[in-house]
């Protein structure tokens, strides 16, 4: 049984990729790809939050830490905030984020990104997902 | 007169031994009857406070003596020079309803509707409900017993709205067990023990509020069984209230307690999650604020006029601020307007002649605004006025309609002060306007050139939408003055968008000659030599493919609108966005095209885009009841999505202050009582009016302080665990 699960993981490893999406920009963008009918893979599960802004580094640690193999943040663009500079926030704390406890963890740094993704770029959205799932299927499941 | 005053002699000397001394010379020696017949005494004291202080307190007493001296009850009401030297009570059924208020106690927030029902507290409200009904009929004296904060008060206070909805006259009165307590002894104190009694025994619905509160006050307690068994005797309806069956309420008389379970008992349990979600989304709905029914217009272009105007006949205060010396923006400079060919300085003078004579409207001229704080319903707007002085001014709705403005191109197509015949539209429409058109005389043939800096690939990248049309009107103008004139116009596209607009291209295509260019090639303008403004003009047409050469004396370039100076300021007080190229940025392009992302800031006119007067005009009126639609309601609900302090964590750091973009986080300070000695530390507070709820400030809080309402750490992270959860399940085959 056992066997047969670590094979599989290593011919068609499916990773779970957690989203954090603000309700504005990216959450309409992922909506707008749905209703567009852009394909995009199955492997992502969004969590609104008001704001990019929100997204509270903790909350990516602890996704990490539960066995999460990718986490994708996504707000508006730069100077599109709702909330005038909610972003530019998130964008500080991301590269303390990156550089300092990703690194001190191990954590590849690729596992964590972050995009701006507009409520009109239905197109993009379902592109950056699957760019980043790609990606997060190279670098295959995270080991703790 | 003279008749009132005895009678109020006679009933002052009967209140005189009912009251101490000391107490009678404080409230009563000042007071005169200025009015008296059976049904109606009005007693006139020095002001308001006497006025509360003898209906809360001396009601009684001063019925009581109307009936000894005149053997009348009649109802009383008292009146006092008010600031505006109006009588407040001169309306009788407003007094009635004050007096009423007064008496029951009863909070009008509190009333079945707003009492979320679930399994937990179900049997307690039916049975509430039922009581409402029938009062005094199957279910008396009714007991509800739940731990605090469950919503016993709220159906205590629920039963009284409905029986007073039912019957206005009915005497229904909440208490709790502390006030009853308090009434009691001070009775006591004051030797009106009479009163005390005479003012429970007339009650036909007692509503009494944490019984358990009685336990170890034995006078209290003999007090309130016998009010009890009275009101029992006399069939009237009893509903009371307590944290815990009758049976367990420790040190109370044994009678007490066989009273309180002689009726119905029902039980408020624990609510549970369900019940508590739905508790939540109608408290997060009912949060609402007060809002002033005053409307701000910024600019007094032909947009801010008209907004202006129609929140202004709505009979809503407008006030405008222009930061010029005189009202009508770019319609000042306009000539004719299309497709209506109508004068513009017509409609120019007669929208200025509304504005003046209207009574709500106040025009601030050559005025500025230099801050803008608040939340909708509540700006308060700083506005620098001519004379350089500051008026602060509150605000409920700001229309944004800064308008405008003609780019100049700069070494374009000869445009400079050496050439006298390459001018704007905006400056022909000028020239046009004046009546001596001798000047045309000169002019043989006119060459416009269409998108002169506009739709760059870098720079001004956006169609201005008016210039085209704005061409063949002055095209047509040129035409009717002097119909032999030659005229060429130079395009890249036409933005002729509406069916009329179409219809009137049609026509001009009639009236000259139309080359298209792109931007590969722009046309080249040399001046000739010579004394006469004359320019030779070389186009690439891209139709014929070739290049073409025509001399002309007169020149027109078409340019867009920019945006008017200075908006970035504006921007951030408003915090509001601008896009790309420097207008004003609406909610949203589709759904909310007049209102910004802010609540209660609206826009219209060209701080939106380019537009023409008619397209202002309507848009200015939409933004207008955009508007009323805030400033005719007397409160608007807020979000319930807001972030929260926790006291005790907060640090005081006054990160969260930094990163709020609505100011809605202050730094208090906030004294700390111990046993001897004050601190004061400083703790951060929100408004929760003014927060959005992004949620930055929590996210940027090092001791997880802040909470924001719907997306708190628990929720989140509660989210986060149920997906991996939900991959185990789905691997365990669950």
């Amino acid at each position: 049984m056992s066997k047969s699960k670590t094979s599989t993981r290593k011919e068609g490893f499916e990773p779970n990729i957690l989203v954090f999406c603000c309700n504005w920009c990216s959450y309409a963008g992922a909506d707008l790809a749905g209703v567009s009918r852009f394909q995009y893979p199955p492997n992502i599960r969004i969590i609104r939050v008001m704001c990019s802004g929100r997204v509270d580094p903790s909350f990516v640690l602890k996704a990490l830490k539960n066995g999460v193999d990718g986490v994708l943040v996504s707000g508006c663009h730069i100077g599109d905030c709702h909330y005038i500079t909610g972003n530019e926030y998130t964008q500080e704390r991301f590269e303390r984020l990156h550089n300092i406890l990703i690194k001190q963890l191990g954590v590849n740094p690729k596992r964590v990104r972050l995009e701006w993704v507009s409520a009109s770029e239905g197109k993009r959205f379902s592109e950056v997902i699957t760019e980043f799932t790609n990606q997060i299927k190279e670098l295959g499941p995270l080991k703790h | 007169m003279r008749e009132e005053t005895e009678i109020w002699e006679q009933i002052t000397r009967c209140l005189e031994m009912k009251v101490s001394r000391s107490d009678f010379d404080t409230w009563f020696s000042h007071t005169t009857l200025q009015k008296c017949n059976p049904d109606l005494a009005v007693i006139g004291v020095p002001n308001k406070f006497v006025a509360d202080w003898l209906r809360e307190r001396y009601q009684v007493q001063i019925r009581k003596s109307f009936e000894t001296v005149l053997n009348q009850a009649p109802q009383l009401l008292y009146s006092y020079d008010h600031p505006s030297n109006a009588m407040e009570q001169s309306s009788p059924i407003l007094t009635e309803n004050a007096h009423k208020q007064s008496k029951h106690h009863l909070d009008s927030s509190m009333t079945f509707k707003g009492f979320v029902v679930g399994d937990s507290n179900r049997f307690a409200s039916l049975s509430a409900q039922e009581v409402a009904k029938n009062p005094a009929d199957q279910y008396n004296p009714l007991y509800i017993f739940s731990k605090p904060g469950l919503g016993k008060t709220h159906l205590l206070n629920a039963i009284g709205h409905h029986v007073l909805s039912k019957n206005p006259h009915c005497n229904v009165m909440y208490m709790t067990s502390n006030t009853f307590t308090r009434d009691f002894t001070y009775s006591m104190k004051t030797n009106t023990f009479d009163d005390f009694s005479q003012a429970y025994s007339d009650i036909d619905i007692l509503l009494f509020d944490d019984v358990h509160l009685l336990t170890q006050r034995t006078k209290t307690q003999e007090k309130f069984l016998i009010l009890f068994n009275s009101l029992y005797r006399k069939k009237k309806q009893i509903v009371l209230t307590g944290d815990r069956p009758p049976n367990q309420i420790a040190d109370a008389d044994p009678r007490l307690i066989s009273r309180l379970g002689s009726g119905l008992i029902s039980e408020i349990t624990a609510p549970d999650q369900r019940l508590k979600i739905r508790i939540i989304k109608k408290k997060g709905k009912e949060d609402k604020i007060d809002i002033t029914h005053t409307s701000l217009v910024i600019g007094g272009g032909i947009s801010g006029m008209t907004a202006a105007l129609n929140t202004a006949n709505q009979g809503f205060k407008t006030i405008i601020v222009e930061k010029d010396s005189e009202l009508g923006g770019n319609l000042r400079f306009l000539n004719v307007l299309y497709p209506v060919h109508k004068n513009a300085l017509e409609l120019l003078n007669e929208t200025k002649e509304k504005i003046e004579k209207h009574s709500h409207i106040q025009v601030f001229l050559n005025a500025k605004i230099t801050d803008i704080k608040g939340y909708v319903g509540n700006y308060d707007v700083v506005i620098n006025d001519s004379k350089n002085e500051s008026h602060n001014i509150k605000i409920g709705t700001i229309i944004v309609a800064t308008g405008g403005q003609e780019h100049k191109p700069k070494d374009l197509f000869g445009y400079d002060e050496k050439n006298k015949n390459v001018m704007t539209q905006l400056e022909l429409e000028q020239k046009l306007r004046d009546k001596d058109n001798s000047w045309l005389n000169q002019i043989n043939r006119v060459t416009i050139i269409l998108c002169v800096n506009a739709r760059q690939n870098e720079g001004i990248t956006y169609c201005s939408n008016i210039c085209c049309a704005t061409s063949l009107k002055n095209l047509r103008i040129l035409k009717e003055l002097k119909p032999e004139m030659e005229v060429v116009v130079i395009y890249r596209d036409l933005q002729m968008a509406k069916k009329e607009f179409e219809e009137y291209y049609r026509e001009r295509r009639k009236d000259a000659i139309f080359l298209r260019y792109d931007l590969d090639k722009l046309p080249e303008v040399t001046k000739k030599k010579g004394s006469s403004e004359k320019y030779q003009i070389k186009v690439y047409d891209t139709n014929l493919k070739d290049s073409i050469e025509l001399e002309t004396d007169l020149l027109i370039l078409s340019t867009p609108m920019v945006p008017s100076d200075n908006l970035k300021e504006l921007a951030m007080m408003l915090k509001v966005p601008l896009d790309k190229n420097g207008f004003f940025l609406e909610a949203h392009v589709k759904l909310r095209p007049l209102d910004f992302a802010t609540d209660g800031i609206f826009l219209c006119g060209c701080a939106q885009w380019p537009k023409n007067i008619q397209d202002s005009i309507s848009q200015a009126n939409g933004a207008a009841g955009r508007a009323s639609r805030i400033l005719s309601a007397d409160k608007i609900t807020t979000s319930g999505l807001v972030a929260e302090v926790s006291e005790e964590k907060c640090i005081g750091c006054g990160k969260c202050e930094e990163v709020c973009p609505y100011k809605a986080i202050s730094l208090v300070e906030i004294t700390k009582e111990f046993e001897d000695i004050n601190i004061t530390v400083t703790k951060s507070s929100i408004n929760a009016a003014v927060c959005k709820g992004c949620g930055t400030c929590a996210a940027t809080c090092p001791v997880g302080a802040i909470m924001v309402k719907h997306y708190d750490f628990d929720q989140i992270n509660t989210m986060i665990d149920s997906y991996l959860l939900e991959k185990e399940e789905v691997k365990n085959g669950l």
